[in-house]
């Protein structure tokens, strides 16, 4: 439970710092005006007989609605105050207009925009996380079995150079390679984008297709992240093996398979989702690159869009989403950690 | 019921092969308690590693003869002696309880899980069983939703002699049980391991490094010293009549509690397992070296009934 | 002073694994190209980099020299003819008051390809009427082309001969004269090397004519004191050591270039942020309490912010250059992982003899912090810079991809993002992408094969606390 508290804490904190960060050049303000004066506007046009007013009356009516419009919501109070002001919005995810951009569905609202992407991100990372933590145990689990064999120092090396290169830069390499010097032998693997243009209409054919995209970002992701993870459980399961209580379970007569599942892979499961979380909020925001790389149509593409086109509604947005994503990915964490170490009670009993 | 001949254990290290267990041979019959006594580093565990084939990665030399019931166990492959004898016919309590169990997994479910896999019971049985013998060790029931941490060690120790007699195995080794716990406690575990012994009728191997300890147990203790067993014999015979220079050391040197005698004590230290000796092991210690003893390992000589040493002080006894 | 005993045992660590031996060697190496960029090319080359004039000779994504080698393939080099070089004669007319120059220059070209590009640069000096100028090519095959026939507007003209259109057109004419087919889109620095034949206007189907060619400027002015001079380029399809850009870099000085940007920025953003965060960590344990309470929990919410957006709204909202950046980076983690790790060390610090006998003689706090604990966590620090090194260094180049970060210093970072949204990737200009990547990748290895040697130190095996 404190543990809720406190991740709640962290995230109007981080949500704070973006709007103090973004508002000491009087950013928010901006974005907030501009779009109450275009709320205003639109009401206004709507109303009959409006069209046939003479310009300073549009003008002057313009300026008094903003005038009451902005002392009603508060925000000619200080600084201070009106932070907090944005910072309700923002945990609300009322985000406000984009400037440029918009949404498929045609609304400017940035929450739209980011909440429509979404998905696509969620789809790409998580499955990539499935993936190379699988692939990950499974190897650092053989490689525990016979520590110091060839396979295990191949894999060991293999595990410190890819630790040290993002999954983005191996993308660009990738894409690089499979995709442009493979084409001349006809192998022809999609670079970009998640699915083709134009998109196929009938369901499987669409699932096969963003499939068939997902395969180049998902390989680069696993391919660039699946040795760590099996170094560090490699390292962790040797630690465990040397346990008194692997003997024990020997001695009990349990068969091999049984004794590294429940004797050494379980315990040492705690500690590795441990050194894993602080590697997956860095994978969150390689994701960003990685995705830019790929063009695939998620949160990261979007991060690119924004800044190209200037839009900083949009890229507050997503840094208060972001904000939002990492406290939820530490609090799944902290659940699963407390599943499976006995030690630690989860504090909602 | 138990016949040991000849075996050899002998570990590969970066300073060279160290001879664990070199040459023992000894026997248990059924519903005996055999005590082995020695100085840490003389080769007590590695014994009880060798019986139950629990080898490391480092295993230099591995043979001899282990006798079960008339069947040798070194003819068995891995695959039979996992399903055939390990924990069924012969189980094992380890130095430090409190690292013997799973700290992720419920305790009841550790000492059931022998029952699940080799007697393939259900579940719900196993835990009833489980229930059973918590209470033969004199433990609450409930226990067996409790994870290690939840329990102290004593609780533990008890929870690891229930794991160990749950298949109802005919040789249990016992690898200094009660080390790790303070006397009070080791008290009650040695009550209970008594108790035990006459209800089930389990032969006991008990390996400890306490000699007064092993005498309150065991029918017959064995004394190894560097590897070797170099006396062995009827509890009180070995207690009253030490034969071996070294026994006759350990012995004296537990404190009395009445009386004014000083206790005794062994110069210099255990010799290293990795040189390769000529003659008696002890020969640099003994205060009654003789020449033979330097130039040639010493033969078992049989004494008295059942009681056989390793020295060459009693070779006109042959 | 003796180097502390803990930096003495990271060097034996170092030194006696195989990965730390080829970490330091390639390290040294780009330490090496380092000092060599810093001595010997231009120091300036922030502004240099940027200024288009400096590149003009190198031809545009030119591949690097040495591709010859493996094509086999005598690829074309780029050839100039600098004013120099070419033959002046010049004549006046007293009667029509005219003066005639030639500028004339010939060139052998033997290459198995076309030039990319073809520039003709006139530098002419009149006072009264602007000159006609003629540029005529002359092939070996004794054809002429006639490129350029019109008065000029400037002293001082570039003409290029492969995209202007007015030239184009005149060359297109030169092809319908002779009879090839071509349609309307032709490439004169193919066709006008072509052998004459029917796919003299293909630029796919066309064949090199070698030999011998002039190009031949001609003006005619109104005074007497009028004056030209001229300069000739074919830029060839390979340049350098690196190959070039789309806007004309040498790629061999930007890669170079890059190497120190690298190595300082990747090793001031780690030394700075280890030491920070290892102090706070040792001042957290070392003082306990609160103190500890509260560098605990704001640790924990430095890990948790959202590090990247954060940057990209800062570097968005507020314009930034390199070494801005780097405090921005600092900033941003003062806090970290480092921070519990050097907690839990110096917790085990702490338990030792040594410290306890400090405070019984009285020494305060503070200089117990500094003179006893904080050298015993410098084995740490450093393998943990060793370690952040590649993060730092990779983070400016993910910036760069982005498109925020400096936009004047070239990085290796910044070559790879331009390569790429320059779709080097589609038109195939592998070099462009390929070489900075694998500075970029030894670079990394580098240190992380250093840091593995170092493992034991940079994950000390901690009791649980």
């Amino acid at each position: 439970m404190k543990r809720v508290v406190f991740l709640i804490l962290t995230l109007i904190a981080s949500i704070y710092l973006t709007i103090i960060i973004a508002n000491a050049g009087g950013l928010i303000d901006q974005i907030i005006t501009s779009q109450i004066k275009y709320d205003i506007r639109t009401n206004l046009a709507r109303t009959p007989g409006w069209s046939q007013l003479p310009e300073e009356d549009k003008t002057r009516i313009l300026q008094e609605r903003y005038n009451l419009t902005i002392k009603a919501k508060g925000l000619d109070k200080p600084f201070f105050e009106r932070s907090i002001i944005y910072l309700y919005d923002a945990l609300t995810l009322d985000l406000g207009r984009a400037l440029f951009l918009t949404s498929a569905s045609g609304t400017k609202q940035v929450s739209v925009i980011i909440l429509e992407r979404l998905p696509r991100t969620i789809l790409l990372f998580t499955t990539g996380t499935i993936g190379y933590s699988i692939l990950g145990l499974y190897l650092g689990l053989r490689m525990a079995r016979r520590p110091g064999s060839i396979f295990d120092r191949i894999t060991t090396m293999f595990a410190v150079i890819t630790q040290a290169i993002p999954a983005w830069f191996f993308g660009i390499l990738f894409i690089l390679l499979f995709a442009y010097q493979l084409r001349p032998l006809g192998i022809s693997i999609p670079f970009g984008g998640m699915v083709s243009v134009p998109p196929p209409t009938d369901p499987i054919s669409y699932v096969l297709d963003v499939m068939y995209h997902m395969a180049l970002p998902l390989f680069t992701w696993i391919f660039s992240i699946f040795g760590s993870w099996a170094y560090i459980t490699r390292n962790l399961a040797m630690q465990s093996s040397a346990e008194d209580y692997v003997m024990a379970a020997k001695a009990k007569g349990l068969s091999e398979n049984q004794i590294i599942n429940r004797y050494i892979l379980r315990p040492s499961l705690p500690p590795i989702i441990t050194s894993i979380s602080l590697s997956l909020i860095s994978s969150w925001q390689g994701a960003i690159i990685t995705e830019t790389v790929f063009a695939w149509p998620g949160l990261g593409t979007l991060f690119y869009q924004a800044i190209e086109s200037l839009d900083p509604p949009v890229i507050i947005g997503l840094t208060v989403v972001y904000a939002y994503l990492l406290v939820i990915t530490i609090f799944i964490l902290d659940l699963v950690y407390s599943i499976l170490d006995p030690r630690i009670k989860v504090g909602i009993r | 019921m138990l016949e040991i001949t000849n075996l050899k254990l002998y570990y590969r290290t970066q300073r060279g092969i160290v001879k664990a267990v070199d040459n023992v041979s000894f026997q248990l019959n059924k519903g005996e308690t055999l005590g082995i006594v020695g100085e840490s580093g003389c080769g007590k565990s590695s014994t009880a590693i060798a019986i139950m084939r629990l080898l490391p990665m480092n295993i230099d030399c591995y043979t001899g003869n282990v006798l079960f019931d008339g069947k040798n166990l070194m003819e068995l492959s891995d695959e039979e002696f996992r399903t055939q004898i390990r924990w069924r016919r012969i189980s094992m309590v380890f130095q430090g309880a409190m690292n013997s169990l799973n700290p992720v997994l419920k305790v009841g479910y550790q000492v059931a899980e022998p029952l699940i896999l080799h007697l393939e019971e259900d579940k719900k049985d196993a835990l009833n069983k489980v229930k059973d013998f918590f209470k033969l060790v004199g433990l609450p029931s409930d226990f067996v939703d409790r994870y290690p941490h939840e329990l102290s060690g004593g609780m533990k120790q008890r929870v690891i002699l229930a794991m160990a007699l749950i298949l109802n195995p005919d040789l249990v080794i016992l690898d200094e049980p009660t080390s790790a716990l303070d006397v009070s406690i080791q008290a009650q575990i040695m009550n209970l391991l008594k108790r035990l012994k006459e209800e089930m009728k389990i032969s006991y191997i008990f390996i400890t490094h306490d000699v007064a300890l092993a005498s309150d147990l065991c029918d017959r203790i064995g004394v190894m010293y560097a590897g070797q067993l170099i006396e062995i014999g009827p509890s009180e015979r070995v207690l009253q009549n030490p034969l071996h220079p070294y026994t006759q050391k350990l012995i004296s040197s537990v404190p009395l509690l009445r009386g004014n005698r000083m206790p005794g004590y062994i110069p210099g230290a255990p010799p290293d397992l990795v040189e390769t000796f000529k003659g008696c092991r002890f020969f640099q210690r003994c205060s009654y070296g003789k020449d033979e003893c330097e130039e040639q390992e010493p033969p078992f000589i049989e004494v008295e009934k059942g009681h056989n040493v390793k020295c060459w002080l009693y070779s006109d006894q042959k | 002073m003796s180097m502390p005993g803990g930096l003495r045992d990271l060097l034996k660590a170092i030194s006696s694994s195989k990965s730390g031996i080829i970490g330091v060697a390639i390290l040294l190496i780009i330490t090496g190209v380092s000092v060599f960029a810093i001595i010997f090319v231009p120091f300036d080359v922030v502004s240099k980099w940027n200024n288009p004039i400096f590149w003009l000779e190198n031809p545009r994504v030119a591949a690097p020299e040495w591709v010859t080698f493996i094509t086999g393939k005598n690829i074309p080099s780029t050839i100039r003819i600098p004013p120099e070089k070419f033959n002046k004669y010049e004549y006046y007319v007293e009667a029509s008051g005219l003066k005639y120059i030639t500028l004339d220059a010939r060139f052998d070209f033997n290459y198995d390809d076309f030039p990319s590009e073809l520039t003709v640069i006139l530098y002419a000096n009149y006072s009264k009427s602007r000159p006609l100028v003629t540029i005529k090519l002359v092939r070996p095959d004794t054809l002429e082309a006639t490129l350029y026939k019109n008065v000029i507007d400037n002293p001082v003209v570039y003409f290029y001969i492969s995209t202007d259109n007015a030239i184009k057109e005149n060359v297109y004419n030169f092809l319908l004269i002779l009879g090839t087919n071509t349609n309307r889109t032709i490439y004169p620095e193919k066709c006008l090397f072509a052998i004459n034949n029917e796919n003299m206007g293909n630029s796919n189907l066309a064949q090199i004519l070698k030999g011998s060619y002039r190009i031949k400027i001609e003006l005619i002015a109104t005074d007497e004191s009028d004056t030209a001079n001229a300069e000739f380029i074919s830029y060839g399809q390979v340049q350098g050591l690196a190959g070039t850009d789309y806007k004309r870099h040498d790629l061999f000085i930007g890669l170079v270039w890059g190497a120190p940007v690298a190595l300082a920025f990747g090793l001031s953003a780690a030394i700075a942020t280890s030491i920070i965060q290892s102090f706070l960590g040792a001042l957290s344990a070392w003082y306990g309490g609160i103190v500890d309470e509260i560098v605990q929990r704001v640790t924990e919410i430095y890990m948790i912010l959202p590090f990247l957006p954060f940057l990209i709204l800062i570097s968005l909202i507020y314009e930034i250059n390199l070494w801005v950046l780097i405090v921005i980076i600092i900033a941003l983690s003062l806090f970290g992982g480092v921070t519990k790790t050097a907690r839990s060390v110096t917790f085990q610090i702490m338990s030792e003899q040594y410290i306890e006998a400090a405070i019984s003689y009285g020494a305060s706090k503070l200089r117990i912090l500094f003179l006893y604990i904080m050298p015993r966590l410098l084995p740490y620090i450093v393998a943990n810079i060793v370690l952040a090194v590649p993060a730092y260094v990779f983070l400016e180049a993910a910036l760069s991809v982005l498109g925020l970060g400096d936009p004047l210093v070239p990085t290796w970072g910044k070559i790879i993002s331009d390569a790429y949204s320059s779709g080097a990737v589609i038109h195939g200009w592998w070099w462009w992408i390929l070489l900075p990547a694998l500075l970029i990748m030894i670079t990394a290895m580098a240190f992380a094969l250093i840091g593995y040697a170092l493992d034991k130190y940079a994950n000390p095996k901690l009791r649980e606390r």
